[in-house]
């Protein structure tokens, strides 16, 4: 009955995409744990799925008001993961956007480039502690440097990978708001 | 030094959703309503009203409407006495951009 997919995204924009894609066969995402995915078959293209990046966790108060509103608007919430939020909405209803406008845009645009640096930052920050056991284990001989070593490597290649990610909603926002300064 | 913060036009956003408030209505009517009037142009993102709702009801121009006589749970918001001063003085702005259009167009001509 469900599939399951394993997939791993760290940009949410091209995972909404590939929702979309499956969608668009038949395949409508269910649920999600991690990497796992699991897909219902449902009519060609019948939903339409966006994700967003809420405020608040989403047993805040804000963040659960919020979700009521996009269900008295029609819109299905799929599940939470952390701070995202899968939306869905049946594609009979009409095209399904989140935001209308260059501001809402831009404010949620702002939160993932927030989230996205917060991460590449933490993880320069674990880097940097791995280069003193890499150097330990270069300089000193410390045995155990060597998993330092591994580590220092992963999380470098995480923050280039989040620090891309956080350019890129940047450079987003940047264009929105040269938009910004013509029309709304 | 004091802003001048009561000029100025406000977004479409905001004009549709004071529009779509001359009586009681609920988010999801409220997109339908502005999507009816503009023929489908104007498509209200629901982020995107959220935000708007709670912006106007901080600055008062809106508030929930009590959903005694309403047959839905869902909830309803209308427009203050404000709210409606600033839809008008809003209509006015904009009789007064077409004028102009009008006037400037036809003296170029």
């Amino acid at each position: 009955m469900g599939k399951a997919v394993i997939k791993w995204w760290m940009d949410a924009e091209k995972e909404e995409k590939w929702l979309n894609e499956l969608a668009a066969q038949g395949l409508a995402m269910r649920s999600f744990w991690l990497c796992r995915y699991i897909f219902e078959e449902c009519e060609k293209g019948e939903y339409i799925y966006r994700i967003e990046l809420l405020e608040e966790m989403p047993g805040h108060p804000s963040s659960e008001a919020y979700i009521r509103f996009m269900e008295e608007s029609g819109v299905e919430f799929v599940q939470p993961w952390v701070r995202w939020a899968y939306f869905r909405r049946k594609a009979a209803d009409g095209p399904f956007e989140l935001f209308s406008d260059a501001d809402s845009r831009i404010a949620h645009y702002s939160r993932i480039c927030r989230l996205y640096t917060a991460l590449a930052i933490a993880l320069l920050g674990c880097a940097l502690s791995n280069a003193y056991g890499t150097w330990l284990y270069f300089a000193e001989g410390f045995s155990f440097g060597a998993v330092s070593f591994g580590a220092l490597r992963l999380c470098l290649a995480f923050f280039i990978l989040l620090f891309a990610l956080g350019r890129k909603y940047a450079r987003k926002i940047a264009r929105l708001k040269q938009e910004r300064a013509i029309r709304e | 030094m004091e802003e001048k913060a009561a000029q100025g036009a406000l977004t479409e956003t905001v004009f549709y959703i004071l529009l779509s408030l001359s009586k009681p209505r609920h988010g999801y009517a409220i997109m339908r309503n502005a999507e009816r009037l503009t023929g489908g142009r104007v498509s209200l993102g629901p982020g995107t009203l959220y935000g708007a709702l709670n912006a106007l009801l901080k600055k008062q121009w809106i508030c929930e409407a009590n959903r005694e006589n309403s047959d839905t749970r869902k909830k309803e918001y209308a427009l203050t006495r404000i709210g409606e001063n600033a839809l008008a003085q809003e209509i006015a702005r904009l009789q007064e951009l077409v004028r102009n259009a009008k006037s400037e167009l036809e003296g170029m001509q």
